[in-house]
């Protein structure tokens, strides 16, 4: 119901790898402020049709009915229209192959209801909170050492292995008015870490990010300086921020 | 910090396989398969490349991420190679993708899950046969890897470092190969020196040595040989090696002796492992 729901505000950013053209972009982001739920996803480059795995698995998160999105019960529908859309596309035989083993992605969605927000991981995208401009919160990873091993992932086929149970990660907490949360993927997470622990402040950095005219124009450029002077890993990156 | 560049179309890096193809390669590989090294080198082979092309292949086309080359030696050294590729010293792997000499449909049954089986049919591309012929010019072969290597250098200069994997049964015939081997490791890109690795393939029983971290130990002066002219494993071949359940240091070098099939189908694997996260 409406009147659980915190009022909130939120914003999306997202820019693809330096090098790569737009549509080559296989992260996805998708947020409700109506129902208080937001999720970022992040496409394994190894594997094919990643990005329209991506997209469909946030957007599942979002609409998942009632509380079904603290399982992975509603997977089903997502993979069932991942099928649909991709299997029927003719290949070459090698695409053919890497098509049959399925496309893969992290997940972190979070959801918030009054007084509380809840977040679910599969992998290593990250959430963080930020309370008074500091770091509070990290979520499932706390370090930037974390980064670099093979992430849980999720598969589009539904077969056992697709679904790693102990890699589903969960957490909760309290919120407040005037929190800030940031849901980011790897390289942007594994930046915001390293320089926290470097107490350099990145939550700074976003209000800088926020205080442009037109942060939407900005952020390639922002992430772009990132890349270059401060180890930012070339990667796709998403931001999603909620103000609460 | 080396072995870090990033992999991907602009950046490639390149794998070359060097092939024993003299003529003890028709003798049966050790460990019990009954398959001669000539047919198992080559059945891993070809299923390697096509690990390889699946690693690259993205929605309906294949990145060029990687290139790829194998050089046999036997009666002569050159290219290995067939079909369309015939010739050619280093391919774009999607040119590799397009161009086997012929796709196998090799047909399992697998249970249904509901009590029965049904036929799965699995697709095999072959890139190259075996071949038995000649003697055993490892000198020559490696001296040649390292002008095909110097030539990819050159165009790309910041790669990260490309990969030699020496597959062979015996001794050079040609020589002393340790200088051979040594100023191929001494070519290096931005990113590091070129890594060379070498896989004796059994003839005989003995258990296979994999990623041995010092000579103390090794059978005889051959193997001791082989060792010294392998590199260090660059730290995501370690990863995947103690994924793989042996245990590795950071002393680890690139080579095994005494390969079953199955050593060598799993050396190739670690062998080729490169971090995703480098992948672009």
């Amino acid at each position: 119901m409406p009147t659980e729901l915190p009022s909130l505000r939120w914003y999306a950013f997202h820019t693809p790898r330096r090098g790569n053209t737009p549509d080559e972009y296989e992260d996805a982001f998708a947020g409700d402020a109506a129902t208080g739920r937001f999720a970022i996803a992040d496409g394994a480059s190894e594997s094919s049709f990643t990005g329209a795995w991506a997209k469909l698995l946030v957007e599942g998160f979002v609409a998942a009915k009632d509380r079904s999105w603290r399982n992975l019960d509603w997977l089903g529908p997502p993979r069932q229209r991942w099928a649909e859309d991709i299997d029927p596309q003719p290949l070459p035989w090698y695409a053919e192959e890497k098509r049959e083993q399925g496309a893969y992605a992290t997940l972190l969605g979070v959801a918030f209801a009054r007084g509380l927000w809840r977040a679910l991981a599969i992998g290593d995208s990250c959430l963080f909170r930020i309370r008074g401009g500091k770091f509070e919160k990290s979520f499932p990873l706390v370090r930037s050492a974390d980064f670099g091993n093979q992430p849980a992932l999720l598969g589009s086929r539904g077969r056992p292995a697709d679904t790693p149970a102990q890699g589903i990660r969960r957490t909760r907490g309290k919120w407040r008015p005037g929190d800030r949360f940031l849901l980011a993927t790897d390289a942007l997470a594994e930046w915001m870490l390293r320089r926290h622990e470097q107490a350099q402040r990145p939550a700074d950095d976003i209000d800088r990010l926020l205080a442009e005219p037109s942060p939407q124009d900005t952020f390639a450029a922002w992430v772009e300086e990132r890349r270059k002077n401060q180890g930012l890993r070339n990667d796709d990156v998403t931001l999603v921020v909620i103000d609460l | 910090m080396p072995y870090s560049a990033e992999i991907s179309r602009s950046n490639p890096t390149c794998f070359l396989f060097l092939l024993d193809q003299s003529k003890s390669m028709l003798g049966p590989i050790g460990g019990g398969s009954s398959k001669t090294k000539a047919d198992a080198v080559a059945e891993s082979l070809n299923r390697l490349l096509y690990t390889l092309v699946l690693r690259c292949v993205w929605g309906q086309n294949v990145l060029d991420r990687f290139h790829v080359g194998v050089l046999g030696y036997g009666r002569q050294v050159a290219p290995a190679l067939g079909g369309t590729l015939a010739g050619r010293e280093l391919v774009p792997i999607s040119e590799l993708a397009r161009g086997p000499l012929r796709v196998e449909q090799h047909v399992h049954r697998v249970d249904d899950g509901r009590g029965g089986q049904v036929e799965q049919v699995v697709k095999m591309p072959v890139w190259f046969d075996p071949v038995g012929d000649g003697k055993t010019p490892m000198c020559q072969c490696l001296e040649y890897a390292a002008q095909v290597v110097s030539r990819f250098l050159l165009e790309h200069p910041a790669c990260y470092p490309p990969l030699v994997i020496n597959l062979s049964d015996g001794e050079a015939t040609d020589g002393d190969p340790e200088a051979a081997a040594r100023h191929l490791r001494d070519l290096a890109s931005e990113d590091g020196e070129v890594l060379l690795f070498n896989v004796h393939i059994s003839s005989c029983a003995d258990r296979a040595i994999e990623f041995p971290a010092e000579e103390v130990g090794l059978p005889d002066a051959y193997a001791r040989r082989l060792f010294r002219m392998s590199s260090r494993l660059p730290p995501p071949m370690r990863k995947a090696a103690r994924q793989a359940g042996l245990t590795v240091t950071t002393q680890s070098r690139g080579f095994a002796f005494n390969a079953d099939l199955a050593a060598v189908v799993r050396f190739l694997d670690i062998g080729t492992q490169v971090d995703f996260k480098n992948f672009r």
